[in-house]
Order: C-alpha cells, then sequence, then structure tokens
C-alpha cells in the first residue's frame, strides 16, 4: 500500500484509489457528485478505450466513461493494485 | 396531503436514471409500445401513456432518463421542468437494482420535492443473480415512501406496483418526508432559509428550503426569501450547494448500507472480459467495423428478395385496380392521378424501403439492446474529441442511419449546447434508410460487377462500409470546421455510462422494432409519397405547350447538374425527392422514360440498361453516390432541426451545408475523373 496523491488519471488499469479531492470546475464537479462521486469514494480503473482515452472508472456499481482531460483534475490517494 | 380518494383520474409522473428499464416499466404498465434502449437518454420525448387500475384511469408521462435534476442537460431540464409543472399525484421513480446506490440520488432530490412517491426497484432479478439482497421494507422505512420490487421484462411486481402508485395518488398510502441531517452550519442556513418561507403557503418549509439553497437560481422574486438565501449563505459559505450535494451521497450511502446486504455491486467479470475485448487497442475497432459490414451485409443480401416480391405483388395489385377503375367508369384523369401517381409511388416507397428496414432495425435494436452502441461511443469519443465534439455524437450519428430525423431527435443526449448543434447538423451526412436502396442499387449496377456472382453482395457491403466511412469522415471535418468557427467547443468534459451487457430478448426485439420504428418510419413515408406521388404525377402529366412541366425544369437544371457529373433528370428526382429520399430513383427513372408514372424496374439488369441508355457512366455513378450522401435533409429532418434547434437559422443551415458540400464534392469529383478516365 502506498500513501502518495496521485491524479486519477495516473492510476494504473486494475488499480484501485480513493477520492481525494474533486476537481474546481463547478459544473464538472456537480456531475461527479451526483453520481456518487466525492471525496473518500472508492474508484477503480477498469480499461481503456482503443485509443487510451478516456478510460472506464467503476465505482459505486456503477461502469463509468470519464477523459484524461477530466481525470487530470480528480486527486486520489491510498491506491493499490 | 389533499384527499384524493374520489378523483377518477389520475397523473404519475415516470422518473430514473439511464439504463434502468424506465421505458420497459412504462410499457409494461400502459402496454404502449414504446422503444426501449439501452443507453443514456433513450426516452428522447417525454412519452405519454395510460392505463387502468381498479375502476381509475391513470395517465402516465415517461420523463427523460436523468442522474440528477440540477438541469444541466436538456434531460434534466426538462425533467425537472415536468416535476415542477405537472399537477401529478404521484411520482414513481424507478430505480436499478444492480446498483442502487447511485439511483438513491435521484430518489432522494425527488423526494427533497414531494413524498408523494413511490419508488420502483426494478431489474431485481438481476441483482439476485449477482447476490444483492436489498431490504425493501428497511429500504420504504428509510425513504417514507412505498418501495416495490419489479423484473418488468419478466413483468414481475407490475401489478404491486400499479396498487401502490394508485394508494400513494389517492391518499390511501400516508407517505411521510423523512428529515435527514446535515452539519450544524447548513443546518443553520436552512433554518433561515425556512424561517423566512414562514409567511408563504410552503406545506414542507425545511424540504423546501434545501432545495431552494442547493439550486443557485433565486427561485422567487420575493426579496425575503432572497436576502435569507444571501445571509444563509454568508453563514455557511457560497459552496453550501457542493455541502448538500456531497452530504445527500453520503446519505445514499448510508441507506444503501442498512438495507442492501452483501455487497457484490462492481462491475462483474463477465461484463470485464467482454470489454477487455469490445474496447481494447487492437480488437476494438476491427471488431466494430466488422459488426457493421456484418449489419449491411445481412441487410442487403436478405432484403433483395422480398423487395422483388413486394414490387410483383403490388404491380399484380396496381393492374387490379385499373381494371376496377375501368370498371366503375372512373375518369382518366383521377384514374391515372391515382394509379399512376398515388399509388405508383406509394408501391415503390414501400417495395424499396420495407425490407431494408424490416432487416436494419432489428438488427440494430438487438446492437442497443445488448449494451454495445455506448462502447461504440467509448471507442471513437477521442476521434470525435479531435473533431471538437464527443463520442456521443457517435450515438446520434449511428441513430442516423436508421433515420436523420431520430438522429437529430437523439442529439438531446449530449450536454453541451455547441456540441449538440454540430451533431445536429452534421447528422444529414449519415445516409438514412432511405438513401441506402439507391446507394445499394448503384453499388451493384456499377461497381460490382467485375467480381464473380456468389461475393457480390459482400463486396457490396465492403464499398457500402468504405461509403460510410468517407460519410464519417466528411461529418468528422464539417464537425471540426464548425467546432472552430460559428459553434466554438471541445476540450469539454465527457461523462457516459457504460450500462452492463444484458441478454437481448431477440423475439420480443424483433416484434417491437418491427410494429415501432419500421411501422412508425413507414407510416411517415407513406404519409409524403401520397401527396408527393399527386404532385409529380401534376408535374409529369401537365403540359404547357408540348412539353410537360417537370421537362422544363430538367431542362432547366440541365446545364447545372453536367457541371456536377449528373444530369438535369436525376437533380430534379433529388428536388421532387425533398419529401422522401426513397422516390429520387424511381422519379428520375420516371422523367427518363418520360411516361409520366413512376416506373417499377422489374430487375437491376433492366434498370441498369435505361441508365446506361441515358448515358450514365462510372462518372455518373460516382457523383451520384456522392450527391445521394450530402445533399439536403428530407423535409422531416428539417422539421425536426427547427423544432430541436428552437430557431430557423440552424434549419436553414442544415439544409445549405450538406448541399454545399454535395454541390462541391460533385463538381471536383467530376473534374478528377474527366482527368483520369
Amino acid at each position: 500500500m502506498q500513501n502518495n496523491y496521485i491524479t486519477l488519471s495516473e492510476l494504473p488499469m486494475g488499480s484501485c484509489g480513493i477520492i481525494s479531492r474533486l476537481p474546481y470546475d463547478d459544473k464538472l464537479k456537480k456531475q461527479l457528485m451526483n453520481l456518487g462521486l466525492i471525496c473518500g469514494t472508492r474508484i477503480e480503473a477498469v480499461c481503456k478505450s482503443p485509443s487510451g482515452n478516456p478510460c472506464a472508472y467503476s465505482f459505486r456499481g456503477t461502469l463509468m466513461a470519464i477523459r484524461k482531460s477530466d481525470t487530470d483534475k480528480i486527486i486520489i490517494t491510498d491506491y493499490r493494485e | 396531503m389533499t384527499d384524493n380518494s374520489t378523483k377518477s383520474e389520475y397523473t404519475v409522473l415516470l422518473a430514473g436514471n439511464p439504463n434502468v428499464g424506465k421505458s420497459t416499466v412504462f410499457n409494461a404498465l400502459t402496454g404502449m409500445k414504446q422503444h426501449t434502449g439501452n443507453w443514456a437518454g433513450k426516452t428522447v420525448s417525454t412519452a405519454e401513456g395510460s392505463y387502468k387500475f381498479n375502476s381509475a384511469n391513470f395517465r402516465l408521462l415517461d420523463l427523460p432518463g436523468t442522474y440528477s435534476l440540477n438541469a444541466s442537460s436538456p434531460d434534466e431540464m426538462a425533467a425537472l421542468n415536468a416535476i415542477e409543472t405537472v399537477k401529478y399525484d404521484c411520482i414513481a421513480v424507478v430505480t436499478d437494482a444492480t446498483c442502487i446506490e447511485r439511483n438513491l440520488n435521484l430518489v432522494l432530490q425527488i423526494l427533497q420535492i414531494t413524498n408523494r412517491a413511490v419508488v420502483c426497484v426494478n431489474l431485481a432479478d438481476e441483482a439476485e443473480k449477482q447476490n444483492i439482497d436489498i431490504d425493501y421494507d428497511e429500504l420504504s422505512v428509510q425513504l417514507g415512501v412505498p418501495v416495490v420490487r419489479t423484473a418488468a421484462r419478466k413483468k414481475q411486481g407490475l401489478k404491486n406496483l400499479a396498487e401502490q402508485i394508485s394508494n400513494v395518488a389517492s391518499g390511501k398510502t400516508k407517505t411521510y418526508s423523512v428529515t435527514r441531517k446535515y452539519d450544524s452550519k447548513t443546518e443553520e442556513a436552512i433554518q433561515i432559509v425556512s424561517d423566512a418561507l414562514s409567511d408563504t403557503d410552503v406545506s414542507d418549509k425545511r424540504r423546501t428550503a434545501i432545495h431552494i439553497l442547493e439550486r443557485k437560481q433565486d427561485i422567487t422574486n420575493n426579496s425575503n426569501i432572497g436576502n435569507a438565501v444571501k445571509k444563509a449563505k454568508e453563514l455557511a459559505g457560497e459552496d453550501i450547494d457542493d455541502i448538500i450535494a456531497k452530504t445527500r451521497v453520503g446519505q445514499c450511502e448510508e441507506i444503501y448500507k442498512l438495507c442492501v446486504k452483501r455487497r457484490n455491486g462492481e462491475y462483474r467479470n463477465r461484463d470485464r472480459k467482454i470489454d477487455k475485448i469490445l474496447t481494447s487497442r487492437i480488437f476494438g475497432i476491427p471488431v466494430m467495423l466488422l459488426l457493421f459490414a456484418v449489419i449491411f451485409y445481412i441487410t442487403i443480401a436478405g432484403a433483395n428478395y422480398p423487395s422483388e416480391w413486394l414490387s410483383s405483388l403490388f404491380s399484380f395489385i396496381g393492374e387490379k385496380l385499373t381494371m376496377l377503375a375501368d370498371y366503375i367508369n372512373t375518369p382518366p384523369w383521377l384514374k391515372n392521378l391515382v394509379i399512376d401517381g398515388i399509388y405508383t409511388t406509394l408501391s415503390n416507397v414501400v417495395s424499396v424501403m420495407l425490407p431494408p428496414m424490416a432487416i436494419f432495425f432489428p438488427l440494430f435494436t438487438i446492437l442497443e439492446d445488448l449494451g454495445y452502441l455506448p462502447r461504440v461511443a467509448f471507442n471513437l469519443d477521442s476521434v470525435f474529441c479531435r473533431a471538437g465534439t464527443n463520442g456521443k455524437q457517435g450515438l446520434t450519428m449511428l441513430m442516423g442511419f436508421g433515420c436523420n430525423a431520430c438522429g437529430v431527435t437523439g442529439c438531446r443526449i449530449i450536454d453541451g449546447e455547441n456540441e449538440r448543434r454540430i451533431a445536429v447538423l452534421t447528422n444529414n451526412f449519415s445516409p438514412c434508410n432511405g438513401r441506402f436502396p439507391t446507394l445499394i442499387a448503384i453499388i451493384s449496377m456499377f461497381f460490382v460487377g467485375v467480381f464473380p456472382i456468389a461475393v457480390q453482395s459482400a463486396v457490396s457491403a465492403f464499398i457500402l462500409v468504405g461509403i460510410i466511412l468517407v460519410s464519417i469522415l466528411v461529418s468528422l471535418l464539417i464537425s471540426f470546421i464548425l467546432s472552430k468557427t460559428i459553434l466554438k467547443s471541445g476540450g469539454k468534459s465527457f461523462l457516459m455510462e457504460l450500462p452492463p451487457y444484458r441478454v437481448p430478448q431477440i423475439g420480443k426485439t424483433i416484434v417491437r422494432s418491427l410494429l415501432d420504428r419500421t411501422v412508425f418510419v413507414l407510416g411517415r413515408a407513406v404519409l409524403v409519397a401520397v401527396p408527393a406521388g399527386a404532385i409529380i404525377w401534376i408535374l409529369a402529366n401537365i403540359h404547357i405547350g408540348s412539353e410537360t412541366i417537370i421537362s422544363y425544369v430538367t431542362s432547366f437544371l440541365d446545364p447545372f447538374a453536367r457541371i456536377m457529373g449528373l444530369d438535369g433528370a436525376i437533380l430534379t428526382g433529388f428536388i421532387l425527392g425533398f419529401p422522401a429520399n426513397e422516390i429520387v430513383l424511381p422519379t428520375t427513372l420516371m422523367i427518363y422514360l418520360s411516361n409520366g408514372t413512376m416506373t417499377d424496374y422489374g430487375s437491376l439488369a433492366q434498370l441498369h440498361d435505361i441508365l446506361i441508355s441515358n448515358g450514365w457512366t462510372i462518372k455518373t455513378a460516382v457523383c451520384m453516390l456522392i450527391f445521394t450522401l450530402m445533399h439536403f435533409p428530407c423535409s422531416t429532418t428539417c422539421i425536426t432541426v427547427k423544432k430541436e434547434t428552437g430557431s430557423i437559422k440552424w434549419a436553414i443551415l442544415s439544409f445549405i451545408l450538406p448541399t454545399v458540400c454535395g454541390i462541391i464534392c460533385c463538381i471536383a469529383a467530376n473534374l478528377l475523373l474527366d482527368i483520369f478516365i
């Protein structure tokens, strides 16, 4: 287990992390919150699209495609393989 | 709560997240065959149906599927708007038992507005298969409203749902609002606003106060409340809406922990394996292309015979009709107008259009039901991102292959305003089902002759896929240009759910999409074919001097059409085909044969001979393909664009844009082919 902060986009496929900070962008933050993504939510990087962007992430039982430009703005912590 | 028990008609709103089987519930309750899909925002318009229960009549309004009531997309706006303005007796919130935690967010937002609600936990059979145990009684206690277990696809629990809706609507079941705690600062802020509401007739002041604080706009022009909101924000911070939203996620989690046992709702292994292939770097795109090639192949190969049967059936009926008309002494002009004009146009449209549609739509629906289409959007997003839009445009584009009017309506699933407009304007670059027969006929006549007969259908399918790829490229290029000029967009965020794969109910799908989509599109085609047939017949049979009106038009257009590599007859065919693209080729043929009626070509070989004898070459065929891909949308699509964008400006642009592209490309192709051939 490691305890450093990384962006969600840096999370390797198949690994899990805990959301530690949401983006400042208000609209995106609201959208993510309504899907149940808040600080403390466990998130798993599941798979990449053929071009590598967007990627699919699983949280609270849902699989969601998110672009790298958005996952760059989300900070996670405590990730494990 | 008012006593409703004497009412004989109730209004019920049906809300819920996308992909939870909301439309299936709607269909099961009303028996109305509204099409359901497995991607976000399938219910592009609010559908309405009704059903009877215990001798009372229930009017059911299907709201678009949304994750929240934040009004950040047109779908959410429509849902919120309906909840705020419609006088309803009950809201039924459909949720997905396999990921109920996320669904609870919308449930809590709705319960914040009203407790006249029933929560329907759908897809319960799938959840049970995944060992998710839901304590429905506890959930009902936690939410304060009835909770019903359903498996709408298996018709389970629907009677109970209807009964609970009836009980809540009539006031027989007393529901209550559960007070949910926020942190102390937020609580104080809520108190300030709810105090300000004391002199209004709001029934639940706390609930309304939370609602006001979460929405950013001042919902009242009451300065008293406005001041209270300002004061509350000074106390609790400007980001009080975030705190409320965040706290609600926590509330969902709490309720979920209390009511759902065996936390096993993670993305499933089976889906994981499928996604590894269908979205992988190596196989993702090839599998997608192959799948569409196969679908087009089945459509082309399968449509040939029924088309011929239908066409001979129609000419048989036509003969009988002529005999009947003669027998009852119909005046010749009327007989000709009805039989040669209207009937022939109609039979042409039906026999050319019905078979491919009856094959294409069910196949497409099966892909949709499988949950594959959102993966297509996922695979294509990076390409669309570069064009300044997003992967959802890929979905509306695919819908456009069925029918451009459907595709344009489907653009409501796209969030950004400019992105949505781009998708609307470029949708017509996807050749629709009305244009496929023309494309296929020309490919089969002019481009596959050198191949052995056995593989000709397959070669046609591949050429067609090539043409479709060209249309996608053009669409992307135009999107790119639009996003850099008049509709600045791009670099925006993009969130899209990839729903679980579901085994499609093949038998049902075929029947349903035959009945719904095919009959709908066909009905529309028939509606336009009848007046178009009459007009075309009049143009072709009324003489001014020695010539018919249509031949004046044709010779007037001819010089310009020649520059485009076409001829006057073809261009006239396109113009008269404005109501329906299906009649372009038959009309052209009618002009060639100048016999005043649209011609039923018995076989492609015959058609080929007619075209060749009217001066068609490979060049004409190429230019015809190009102009079929790129010209003004049909009248229905134009009207839909106006309706969807709310302005005639965009409708005009959607007309001009592809037409100008088509003219330029045709002229270019004509010049280039002149040099090389």
